[in-house]
């Protein structure tokens, strides 16, 4: 016999993704969904900004990777409670996953960083609940990804422009790459950053401070 | 995978209301940027044994391609674009590929035997 189901996964998709924000918006998290290309640095980025922003705010991590552990063994060196999502397979994380994740993380933090797959377009296209959308671009990428994916940057509240201490050894200057980012990503703050000398994170890391309190004006638990 | 997760429960939900005891073929929707269909079947394999009627059960999926289509003039495109080439408007909006629908069973029920024809597709 044959039975109909019919059934709308990605409908449940969308609400699991809205009870994700909501329990943010209960704990008084301020959630990053944090995307790049395969090597764009984004490991290396919450590696410099954790020990700036952990000690004050109490971060916590959920890193996603279609195989392997190493960059959640990364982040737990640093001290800061991690969980490692592995797809299997899959190019992004899907909310249901991120949903699983917060159950394995201890409470009273007050910023959560969502570490994507390494991929530009389908992250960009499946929303997990996350309140705030960083894009980390290397200038090794070369200057023309911004155009080759439109969403990824278009949708990014933040773009981080990485291993910037590497622009001496390319034939490009960083004005190439804010030029490309004025045009694709408009409404994003733009922030020039190497992980490896510290340049630019001080800058970074006030615009995630500046993000908790847009969110929330109010310390947590008072409301 | 969470994904599998869904589909298992909605299996398992209404192969329990139709009285289905063995369920042949589970027949899925999937975008192409929704999930990899091969790490579905992965999943499926390692997971469908939990349900004992679903142990034996092939995951059948139908892919739908991705495409992007410009609001303005409406054309297509197969991967994501800054502007549309036809008519310059920018960043045509992903009209397909995000499906993600479980779509029928095929079973074995124990009133009737197998017989998966008969009803409306």
């Amino acid at each position: 016999m044959k039975v109909i189901l019919a059934r709308d996964l990605q409908a449940a998709s969308e609400r699991v993704a809205e009870a994700n924000r909501n329990r943010f918006r209960q704990h008084g998290v301020l959630a990053i969904n944090l995307m790049g290309s395969p090597g764009a640095g984004k490991t290396a980025l919450l590696e410099a900004t954790l020990p700036r922003l952990h000690p004050r705010y109490g971060c916590t991590v959920v890193e996603g990777d279609i195989a392997t552990t190493r960059d959640g063994e990364r982040i737990a060196a640093l001290g800061v409670p991690v969980v490692q999502l592995n797809t299997g397979g899959a190019c992004h994380l899907d909310p249901a996953m991120v949903a699983r994740a917060l159950e394995e993380l201890p409470g009273g933090g007050r910023l959560l960083f969502v570490e994507n797959v390494g991929n530009l377009v389908c992250p960009a296209e499946v929303d997990i609940g996350t309140d705030r959308t960083v894009v980390v671009f290397s200038v090794t990428e070369g200057p023309d990804k911004p155009e080759k994916y439109p969403l990824a940057f278009s949708r990014a509240d933040a773009v981080v422009l990485s291993k910037v201490d590497l622009l001496p050894h390319l034939d490009l200057r960083r004005e190439d790459f804010l030029d490309v980012l004025g045009r694709c990503a408009p409404a994003a703050a733009v922030f020039p950053v190497s992980a490896r000398t510290g340049e630019g994170v001080d800058a970074w890391c006030a615009w995630i401070e500046a993000q908790v309190t847009n969110q929330y004006s109010h310390p947590p638990g008072e409301g | 995978m969470a994904l599998v997760e869904e589909i298992l429960t909605a299996c398992r939900q209404a192969a329990t209301s139709h009285g289905v005891t063995k369920v042949t073929a589970v027949h899925i929707t999937v975008g192409e940027m929704a999930a990899c269909a091969d790490a579905l079947r992965f999943a499926w394999v390692a997971c469908r044994g939990r349900f004992p009627p679903l142990e034996e059960a092939a995951l059948d999926i139908r892919t739908v391609p991705a495409t992007w289509v410009c609001a303005r003039c409406g054309a297509e495109y197969r991967e994501p674009v800054g502007r549309c080439q036809a008519c310059g408007a920018a960043l045509p909006r992903l009209q397909s590929g995000l499906e993600l629908r479980v779509d029928y069973l095929e079973g074995d029920d124990d009133r009737h035997g197998r017989a998966s024809a008969g009803l409306p597709a």
